[in-house]
């Protein structure tokens, strides 16, 4: 069986002024990768090129093994998307959409469909356009997970949505990965969403991967050693991931921060999580 | 595709019934000044239209993006908007034909020869603007596509009247016209079929 559900390398996608540059990383089978970095660095370019709504200028993306190119109408079933905002025309119902989708995808499974609107507390016969977005959101996802996808794709999905809505997400998010062939991808700016439910975070910086980790790694090593001037300069530039110049302190990121701590004994050294790691990234400097 | 069609059914559906009341009742009203057959290019024109509103509809809810990702290729989703025009067409014809019918019947002289031109400019309209006006559809924004129909259907409209023009002054001067219309109607399906044939296959190769 092949381990990754998505595997993308050295996609290049190329705007005036922007281009998404070689970037590689891969959805392994049973994981939930989270796709960060600050507005603009390439999260939903990167999406929409795996999906091919953007023709992409290089590289190649692989679903299951397989070529996107090659995938024929069973094996895009087994991908479910979800895009910000609504997916679908405001004037239909949940059970219009049923009918709709039923007519789109060979394995839409309709009881699934209406349980999950159960669960979520959506109404069926109320018109999407009457739904606040928290409700149209839940209603792409209970579509995205009524044809039996192995691969969820969600670009934004819990973004503008209050903490109450992102955890029922998240919390289904949890659920299709029970599975073991189940995998997700999701790109967002909640860093904090991520750090509860992703296994990997793939950082995007100005269109480049700026690392690839597993999320443990990144919130039980990584950390942020705070020192003075004179002590910045005693450190060793190995020992560095980025740094940067607060007020009164230098800020600098570690990749071992017990490691660091040992070796700098009269620096503090602080847990980082995933919005210090990328803001030190995105607004410090490298060694 | 046929969740895709049904999508646009419900999304046109509304729209369609008021327009059909509506025409119901300015045909009759109209009926004592033109033929009842008029009803028929009117009402097909307006109906085939929805289908490229449609586009436009999907772009604002983000249906193109999602469609994209369905099980079907971006070849075929296109191709379901040229299916659409097609049905719809061919329903406002039916339903003009049947409106004027009516309105014919009710004042008590059914002319069906009288049909013929009016069915050939029908067809003409529906089909040769949807030719341009569909790939633009998706091409443009909905602002620019407005004015890409009104050229497209001016456009037709001038070349038909062109067409006829010509075939009278020196083809068929004194001849029967029919055989000049159905040539004017078979112009526009073969523009459309052409267009249908070439545009989903490039459009499908654009960003969406």
């Amino acid at each position: 069986m092949q381990d990754n559900a998505l595997t993308v390398k050295d996609l290049t996608k190329r705007y005036q002024g922007f281009t998404l540059d070689h970037v590689s990383f891969d959805v392994p089978r049973g994981s939930i990768v989270g796709l960060i970095g600050e507005n603009g660095a390439g999260k939903s370019t990167a999406i929409n090129a795996v999906l091919g709504l953007v023709q992409k200028d290089g590289g190649s993306v692989s679903f299951f093994g397989r070529p996107g190119e090659e995938l024929d109408g069973a094996a895009r079933s087994q991908i479910g998307v979800v895009f910000d905002g609504s997916n679908f025309p405001e004037l239909l119902t949940p059970a219009r959409l049923n009918k709709v989708l039923k007519g789109s995808y060979p394995s839409w499974d309709e009881g699934k469909f209406f349980s999950l609107l159960e669960q979520l507390g959506l109404p069926q016969r109320k018109k999407i356009k009457e739904f606040s977005k928290g409700m149209k959101m839940k209603l792409s996802i209970a579509a995205a997970l009524s044809h039996q996808a192995k691969l969820l794709i969600l670009d934004e999905a819990t973004s503008g949505l209050d903490p109450v809505v992102r955890d029922d997400i998240l919390d289904l998010f949890l659920d299709f990965v029970q599975e073991e062939d189940h995998s997700i991808l999701v790109s967002s700016h909640i860093t904090s969403d991520l750090e509860k439910v992703a296994d990997y975070i793939v950082f995007l910086h100005q269109g480049r991967v700026v690392f690839c980790k597993p999320k443990d790694e990144l919130i039980y090593r990584y950390g942020i050693l705070r020192c003075g001037e004179a002590q910045f300069q005693a450190l060793r530039r190995e020992d560095m991931e980025a740094f940067r110049r607060q007020d009164y302190q230098w800020d600098v990121l570690v990749a071992d921060r017990e490691a660091a701590a040992r070796r700098y004994p009269k620096a503090v050294v602080d847990p980082a999580t995933i919005d210090d790691i990328m803001l030190l990234y995105v607004k410090g400097e490298r060694p | 595709m046929k969740g895709l069609l049904l999508k646009d059914f419900y999304i046109v559906r509304s729209s369609l019934l008021i327009l059909a009341v509506t025409f119901l009742a300015v045909g009759v009203a109209l009926s004592f000044l033109i033929s009842p057959w008029a009803l028929v290019v009117a009402i097909a024109v307006i109906f085939s239209f929805q289908a490229s509103a449609t586009v436009q509809v999907d772009k604002a809810s983000q249906w193109n993006r999602f469609a994209a990702t369905l099980p079907l290729s971006r070849r075929q989703v296109i191709s379901s908007k040229y299916l659409l025009t097609a049905i719809l067409g061919a329903g406002g014809i039916l339903l003009g034909a049947a409106v004027g019918l009516v309105v014919m019947a009710f004042q008590g002289q059914v002319d069906l020869g009288g049909l013929t031109p009016y069915l050939c400019l029908a067809v003409l309209l529906v089909f040769l603007p949807s030719s341009v006006i569909l790939p633009l559809s998706f091409v443009l924004d909905e602002e620019k596509s407005i004015v890409g129909n009104v050229l497209a259907y001016l456009a037709s409209a001038g070349l038909f009247a062109g067409f006829i023009l010509l075939v009278r002054r020196f083809l068929l001067p004194e001849g029967d016209m029919t055989a000049a219309l159905a040539a004017a109607a078979l112009l526009g399906l073969l523009a459309f079929a052409l267009s249908w044939l070439f545009c989903p296959g490039k459009l499908s190769k654009r960003d969406i």
